[in-house]
């Protein structure tokens, strides 16, 4: 019975390996399968068949870095006008940075009939290719030469007609060489409304400290206007969250001039994470709270070692609830300030904690553990 | 092919089943992808506790955001939420303290390193792919260029932060990969976003 029941299964097995084979075609060349795989693909629509056809092409180290683009391009060749087929493709041809094909990937975003998608992901690829200098190895000659043509045609792309092209442009631009270029390309397509208010606010803040003095000031400023145009509304909160997380870093803060600084510090103070209406009642955004009052801090020029101080003095001297005091003992200056505060202190925030029941929570939300683990740390 | 199929099953079964709120720090929740015919192939995202926030990558012009649990679940039919059983067990995680300069590595418990990573990531930005294929942003910082021999010597110059790559399944999964806090062999060989969801365990 054993004996018959393993020969089945054995039947089995050989069975279905013989069918695998036979549908794979083993005599088939890697850019013959793939091809045939996106033909697959387009038949039935199952971009989890194209992920595993694509992978096992870029994966296999038997196939040059040329045939894999060339074998990609084909397939991108044949499905130019279906719009999944087509942006899968050239997103990936830009996972293999086909850097001497930059001339292939810019004539075909200068054809007239290029879907929009396909030249939002063809900005992407060629954006791909810009080596960035690095405390690394120099740049080579035809790595400044590729570098410029990049950064040139970014340029191009970034006064396209079609708004996702230059949104790709921009965004693309702005992260190869912040400073005084990029901030005015930010401006332009920001104006034309070609980015909205998140990618303006975050590409600004990301231009900081590699802009000279005035300029720094007047993209603050533009920021914090668009920030500030509807009290609490969605561009306050993201404002907030991204100014947290950017400003909370020591050196980054010290790039910005004191007017600026001043500037910031009154809009955060309007904003404080989970306390004005425009955040979710869904839960409390702990992770933000500990960024605006770090950012705050630095703000004010406070160092590595006074944050701790900084931190608890704030906490107790303010309104704070159990949220806040959670939020603060869950991240990096939560142990030092669990060690420095003294006994009543401690005791001042643990109250704080216990009070949290007042405050109107989504039962069984996951913050009763930063909750526990607040209190467990000071409790010592 | 199958194993999207069973998926798309069970995804039917468990919408209308039980679909149940995340309730734990960085709970994967998922739904319907909101593309007619494709709809079961499904869409995750992360449930972050610690940020009061689902974040998410969406095929939109700004594609990782963060929306509320109600936003996500109006979007299409909600499929609850999913968890990795031993995140908990898991040790400590160290992560970057922040994103537009790293300059020290901070050690914290798993699901709120999770979280940490994601809310730093979203403070980078990312781009959209369709692909499996996924690039992680990376923190700023200031470089000095290699002074050429007749010249000054170079100046340091910030570089931002670069953006991620990623799809929505990617997204959640190199997250939850941080670190390795979700070994790397509990995901799905053939990863669609609802054979991920359906990989780990069901609230």
């Amino acid at each position: 019975m054993t004996f018959n029941m393993r020969n089945i299964a054995l039947a089995i097995v050989l069975s279905g390996l013989s069918q695998t084979l036979a549908a794979q075609d083993i005599s088939a060349s890697p850019a013959e399968t793939y091809l045939g795989s996106v033909n697959e693909a387009a038949k039935s629509q199952n971009i989890g068949d194209l992920d595993v056809a694509t992978r096992a092409l870029i994966e296999n180290q038997r196939v040059s870095a040329q045939a894999k683009f060339d074998t990609l391009w084909k397939a991108y060749q044949m499905y130019r006008t279906e719009p999944t087929l087509a942006a899968y493709t050239v997103s990936a041809i830009g996972f293999l940075k086909p850097v001497d094909r930059l001339q292939a990937l810019k004539d075909e975003f200068a054809r007239k009939d290029t879907p929009s998608k396909n030249r939002v992901q063809l900005v992407q690829a060629i954006a791909g290719l810009y080596r960035a200098p690095s405390a690394g190895p120099a740049l080579t000659d035809a790595d400044q030469t590729r570098n410029g043509d990049v950064l040139l045609f970014l340029q191009h792309a970034a006064a396209d007609q079609d708004s996702d092209v230059v949104r790709a442009a921009v965004l693309a631009y702005s992260r190869a060489v912040p400073g005084p270029r990029a901030a005015a390309l930010i401006q332009q397509a920001n104006q034309r409304g070609a980015l909205g208010a998140e990618h303006f606010m975050r590409e600004s803040i990301i231009q900081i400290p590699a802009l000279p003095a005035a300029d720094q000031d007047a993209t603050i400023d533009s920021i914090l206007v668009l920030g500030g145009l509807r009290a609490n509304g969605p561009e306050a909160v993201t404002l907030t969250r991204l100014l947290g997380a950017y400003l909370k870093s020591e050196k980054f803060t010290e790039s910005i001039g004191a007017g600026s600084r001043q500037k910031l510090d009154a809009f955060l103070l309007t904003q404080e994470p989970g306390r004005t209406p425009g955040w979710a009642s869904g839960g409390f955004p702990y992770v933000d709270y500990n960024n605006w009052l770090e950012a705050r801090g630095r703000l004010a020029g406070v160092s590595d070692s006074a944050m701790p101080d900084f931190m608890l003095g704030q906490l107790l001297g303010s309104s704070s609830g159990g949220e806040q005091v959670a939020a603060v003992m869950a991240a990096q200056f939560g142990p030092t300030i669990a060690s420095k505060a003294t006994e009543p202190q401690r005791k001042q925030l643990l109250q704080r904690l216990s009070n949290t029941g007042q405050v109107s929570l989504l039962p069984g939300v996951g913050q009763h553990d930063l909750h526990a683990r607040a209190v467990q740390m000071l409790a010592r | 092919m199958k194993r999207v199929l069973t998926a798309a099953a069970f995804a039917c079964a468990a919408t209308l089943v039980h679909a149940a709120n995340p309730w734990q720090n960085a709970d994967m929740v998922g739904r319907d992808l909101n593309v007619p015919l494709l709809g079961s192939i499904g869409h995750v995202g992360l449930w972050s506790g610690a940020v009061g926030y689902v974040i998410e990558m969406l095929d939109e012009a700004t594609p990782l955001q963060q929306n509320t649990l109600a936003n996500f679940k109006s979007r299409t039919s909600y499929w609850g939420a999913s968890y990795y059983s031993s995140l908990m067990s898991r040790p400590n995680v160290q992560v970057c303290n922040n994103i537009a300069y790293c300059d020290n590595l901070i050690s914290y418990a798993p699901d709120y390193a999770l979280q940490w990573q994601a809310s730093l990531w979203w403070a980078a930005g990312a781009t959209y792919t369709t692909t499996v294929f996924y690039t992680h942003p990376q923190p700023g910082g200031w470089y000095t260029p290699e002074s050429p021999p007749w010249g000054p010597p170079a100046q340091p110059i910030y570089k931002g932060p670069t953006m991620g790559q990623f799809r929505c399944d990617t997204f959640v999964r190199e997250v939850w990969r941080t670190g390795n806090t979700v070994p790397v062999a509990s995901f799905p060989g053939t990863q669609l976003p609802n054979t991920m969801f359906y990989a780990f365990s069901i609230r």
